[in-house]
């Protein structure tokens, strides 16, 4: 048709080449302005600001950033978004670590070990490690992305929905690694987070589920607020009630010191892997960032030679769950551009500024204008350079954070947490789920049942049954499909060998001294 | 902290800026404050980008900045709800979409709102649909396609985006249409268009209609063959392409429509400041650029043409959607 092509021609001339290095220093040129540079970094303060404040997330900070693309030039417009979308990611770290509250869905896992570690004094180290950790990862995943895009263009195509399911399937037993010493009671969490993921719309039917009317709760439960609802407010009350007890003004007062190279390289392991796993989940279009973090936790905690001290402050812990966020970045615009199927939300509207600058990303692009997709993965090299910078700034100001009493920030938090929540959507009645959410977590944590599990589950419940329902009825109901092809079958088998790994560490673990320490 | 505190106290500041608190205020002084266009899709999606273009476009024209707010969720139910609650002064508008619009309350009579709670104030654009299988798919034509489903019904899949999308209605109507029954062909859903296009790429479905937007680089790429529009004449990006009209099945014109629809009785006054708004807007350079970028055809419909064409879309899919089964009450 157009251009000559024929069918023969994979997705219009990709597979065919590996990088073609003088387009490679065509597009350098493309983006060796100083106004591309300054929409980059631009772009990073903005997205900084929207990752440290609750409630705005990394898409709202794209999007309001997006009427301004339209009369910028395509580089400075993707650069300007591309460092929005690559340090808002980061961004919700710090909230994370400092006051227990995900500046972003994707800092779900970091609070896990971020937080404890600054309650023991040691919140440089952790934000340090999330800082270099996601720059780490964020450079490895799109030096993938740039080496493999001609490669593996079609290889989210690859993932039919028997296969995502079986991804998912796998993702699923991470909940084992967060359950702390009782597997049951992680299980037990799950099952409140499947159960709150299916209020709302019916993803096959469109009927409505569990909303008693309401049509707020059509939408379902958004993210923000269970992930707020169950890290932040439980935090509160416990650490408020513990200052009204002792009756002392209290606060970690110190930053403790940072991390040195030596520790940071000795967890290059970690990286690699949160890399790889992030890397998959990156690609694979509707996953997003939060399941990466949590498989790059999960994947940090199974090669740790101390598993005992996730969940405690575990340094490993915090790089784990940074790297695997950082490392969708790059991966996930690899089938947006080459396919035009957004691998997030944020791709999708990232693609959004693109089509406005007929530039249609789609088998056509890479043919069109090569030079624009290379200098896409050479901006996310520079934003992760700003990242680096800006964030060690940001890093320098958290000490305000640790040196207030504890009958300041507690309130302060709390507000941050409750504007946050109504921010997102703007209904009280997310405002309201959050507090409900938040006594309920605080139940649960007196019975120590552990929070993580229970935001797992949330976070893939619906894929997993959408995936499943869609699955059988491409098979007419038949479950040959789960097995009928290579991928699916080693995801379903690996999810077997870690499930089975995860009791076996269970048990093995059950009685001995982690374990106490675990539940103490 | 006071580092966080000051942005978040910054943010309050903007948000609360950003507010706007509805007071009466005769038509003549309108407007004379920023007005709010709530978008009820996700940020970032193709109706939010066509509310945005306008919005940046029409200021000029309505003398006033306009703030697009999305309220997402619900298959449009929940934004369109929140704005049908304005005061209709003409401070709160809403981008109108035939999914949240039309379709939505077609198929779900608990919806809380039809077409006659709100005010059609202009059409703006549309996106005819296309019906496409793959390039290596035997079926050359809507008759070879339609012969296939009639030799094995229950057989042949397609891909859509969710009941009570587009995508999903266009398939149906071409098959009732057709004279075949509604489980003729097998429905798959997906979430959103562009995963219900690669479900078709993958081999998961074998055919797939959808906008044309998000079919064209695939039909000039080679990987998907169109075999009919639903424009009553050919396009020409596809001369190839026959029409839907010509193939025999002219009932099956279903497109996709933005606009700008205020809520119930707004007053005639602010609805023909608007429409001539939106008609000078339309007339801007900039604008049907940006428009034709996102894949879009500029359309003008007014008050009184648009209301009857929402009318008469709500009437056919409600019908459709109580033929198919799918109401949901």
């Amino acid at each position: 048709m157009v251009r000559g092509r024929t069918q023969s021609h994979r997705w219009g001339g990709l597979g065919d080449h590996m990088i073609d290095f003088d387009v490679l220093l065509q597009s350098l040129k493309l983006i060796l302005h100083w106004n591309v540079i300054a929409a980059c970094f631009a772009g990073v303060i903005w997205g900084m600001f929207v990752g440290v404040t609750p409630g705005l997330t990394g898409i709202m900070a794209v999007v309001i950033a997006l009427p301004l693309t339209f009369f910028m030039d395509p580089q400075s417009a993707i650069a300007l978004l591309l460092g929005i979308y690559v340090t808002a990611i980061y961004g919700g770290s710090v909230t994370a670590i400092m006051i227990a509250t995900p500046g972003t869905p994707n800092a779900a896992a970091t609070v896990i070990d971020g937080y404890p570690l600054a309650r023991q004094g040691k919140a440089r180290q952790a934000l340090e490690m999330a800082l270099y950790a996601s720059f780490t990862a964020g450079i490895l995943s799109t030096v993938v992305a740039l080496v493999i895009f001609p490669i593996v263009a079609t290889f989210a195509l690859e993932f039919g929905a028997a296969e995502v399911f079986a991804v998912i399937v796998f993702a699923i037993t991470i909940i084992a690694g967060v359950s702390g010493d009782s597997l049951l009671k992680g299980l037990i969490a799950a099952c409140f987070g499947f159960l709150i993921a299916t209020i709302g719309q019916d993803p096959i039917h469109g009927s409505s589920r569990f909303t008693f009317g309401v049509s707020d709760f059509q939408a379902g439960m958004h993210i923000l607020t269970l992930l707020v609802g169950l890290f932040t407010i439980p935090e509160i009350i416990v650490r408020g009630v513990e200052a009204y007890k002792s009756r002392d003004s209290v606060s970690v007062g110190d930053m403790g010191p940072g991390i040195s190279f030596r520790k940071f390289f000795s967890f290059w392991p970690i990286y690699l892997r949160s890399c790889a796993g992030g890397s998959l989940l990156g690609a694979l279009p509707g996953l997003g960032g939060s399941p990466a973090a949590f498989l790059g936790y999960f994947l940090a905690q199974r090669f740790s030679k101390t598993p005992e001290e996730f969940g405690n402050g575990s340094l490993e812990g915090v790089a784990g769950a940074e790297a695997g966020n950082n490392s969708v970045c790059g991966p996930a615009l690899v089938p947006m551009m080459s396919l035009g199927i957004p691998g997030d939300t944020t791709t999708a509207v990232l693609m959004g500024a693109l089509v406005i600058h007929g530039l249609s990303p789609g088998p056509m692009l890479f043919e069109s204008s090569p030079d624009f997709v290379y200098s896409v993965f050479l901006l996310l090299f520079v934003a992760l350079i700003f990242l680096l910078i800006v964030g060690t700034g940001v890093i320098s100001m958290a000490k305000w954070v640790v040196q207030m009493p504890t009958q300041i920030l507690f309130p302060v938090v709390l507000i941050l947490a409750t504007y946050g929540t109504y921010a997102v959507r703007g209904t009280m009645i997310d405002v309201l789920a959050m507090y409900g959410v938040g006594f309920f977590g605080f139940l649960m944590r007196t019975q120590k049942i552990p929070a993580a599990p229970f935001a797992i589950a949330f976070i893939l419940g619906p894929l997993f049954e959408n995936e499943l329902r869609k699955s059988l009825i491409i098979s007419s109901g038949s479950l040959d499909i789960f097995v009928s092809s290579t991928i699916s079958i080693s995801f379903l088998a690996l999810a077997a060998l870690s499930a089975g790994a995860s009791v076996y560490l269970h048990w093995r673990l059950k009685g001995t001294k982690a374990a106490k320490i675990i539940s103490d | 902290m006071r580092h966080l505190l000051k942005q978040g106290l910054l943010s309050v500041t903007v948000m609360a800026s950003a507010a706007i608190f509805t007071a009466p205020v005769s038509a003549a002084d309108y407007p004379d404050k920023p007005i709010k266009l709530v978008v009820a899709s996700g940020a970032g999606g193709s109706t939010d980008t066509a509310a945005r273009i306008m919005a940046i476009n029409i200021q000029e024209h309505i003398g006033q900045p306009i703030i697009v707010v999305n309220k997402k969720g619900g298959s449009g139910g929940i934004g369109i709800n929140f704005a049908l609650k304005a005061k209709p002064d003409g401070y709160l508008l809403m981008e109108g979409m035939i999914g949240g619009h039309v379709l939505f309350p077609a198929m779900n009579t608990s919806a809380g709102y039809t077409p006659e709670d709100y005010t059609p104030i202009a059409m703006t654009q549309m996106n005819p649909n296309v019906l496409i299988v793959r390039a290596d798919s035997p079926y050359k034509n809507v008759k070879d396609l339609l012969d296939a489903i009639k030799a094995k019904p229950g057989k042949l899949k397609f891909s859509h985006a969710g009941a009570g999308s587009i995508h999903y209605f266009g398939v149906h109507l071409l098959l009732k249409t057709a004279g075949l029954g509604n489980d003729s062909a097998i429905a798959i859903p997906y979430k959103g268009g562009s995963k219900s296009m690669a479900g078709l790429l993958r081999g998961e479905a074998d055919f797939h209609q959808t906008n044309l937007v998000s079919a064209i680089d695939f039909i000039e790429s080679g990987k998907v063959r169109a075999l009919a529009v639903t424009t009553k004449e050919r396009l020409k990006a596809f001369p190839d392409v026959p029409t839907y009209t010509e193939e025999g099945y002219p009932n099956v014109d279903i497109f996709g429509w933005r606009g700008v629809i205020g809520p119930k009785d707004l007053p005639k006054a602010i609805v023909d400041q608007w429409a001539k708004a939106v008609q000078e807007t339309m007339a801007r350079k900039g604008w049907k650029k940006m428009v034709k970028a996102v894949g879009d055809m500029p359309r003008y419909m007014g008050p009184e043409e648009f209301s009857k064409h929402i009318a008469s879309d709500f009437k056919r899919y409600r019908q459709m959607a109580t033929d198919l089964d799918i109401l949901v009450e």
